[in-house]
């Protein structure tokens, strides 16, 4: 699929600066299929994070941090 | 990762990078570009890319990270890093002469290459190349331009 450009203005570095609000921690391949793909293993916390995501099932994960105690 | 270094399929330096091809104009490499903090930074290492150059003279972006701490804006604020790896891919196509970047998008990442990249639209591949590889080009120069200007006047 030929991508399709939005505009043809070069943008500032400030614009360039605020695209890192969209950046997700990582960008690449998930981890499942990454390792499907190399033939490697998954790690018992991912296991266990895709577990939990699954059982919450709106596939959001809630944090089993502790919170701090309101003062 | 582990696999191209047991095979000796990955450079380390661009003159690495430019002697492997040379000796084998089909050989695949792997490589790490590792964006670091030119100034005393809690954050020595802020981002990284982890990419391929295929057989026929392109690059796949296989990881492309950017610190925790970057991301929290803690304990600075440093901006651009995502965006700034990626550019430098593009600069590396330049230096190189080649012709096509391309990639993996996941619903998470795809919002970040269609803002990066300024394109319309990106499903689960995405491909800088042509007009779009010209146009990340210019704003790779002329961003390097502004931050030597920046630089230069501090």
């Amino acid at each position: 699929m030929k991508l399709q450009r939005k505009s043809r203005r070069i943008r500032s570095i400030e614009e360039l600066w605020a695209i890192e609000d969209e950046f997700p921690a990582v960008c690449g391949p998930s981890p499942s299929s990454y390792a499907a793909r190399h033939g490697l293993k998954l790690s018992k916390s991912y296991l266990e994070h895709l577990r939990r995501q699954r059982a919450n099932g709106n596939g959001t994960v809630v944090s089993r941090r502790r919170k701090p105690a309101l003062a | 990762m582990a696999l191209y270094r047991r095979t000796g399929a990955t450079v380390t330096s661009l003159t690495e990078l430019r002697d492997s091809i040379w000796r084998d104009p089909k050989s695949e490499l792997a490589m790490i570009f590792v964006a670091r903090a030119t100034w005393p930074s809690p954050t020595p290492i802020l981002g990284f890319a982890y990419f391929r150059r295929s057989w026929c003279h392109h690059l796949i972006v296989d990881f492309l990270s950017v610190h925790p701490r970057v991301i929290d804006g803690k304990p600075e604020r440093i901006r651009g890093v995502g965006t700034g790896i990626l550019y430098q891919l593009v600069g590396l196509a330049e230096e190189i002469e080649i012709p096509c970047i391309w990639g993996e998008a996941t619903a998470l990442s795809a919002p970040f290459y269609e803002r990066a990249l300024d394109v319309k639209q990106i499903l689960d591949h995405f491909f800088i190349k042509e007009d779009v590889l010209r146009y990340c080009r210019s704003e790779l120069h002329k961003s390097r331009e502004q931050m030597l200007a920046h630089r230069t006047t501090k």
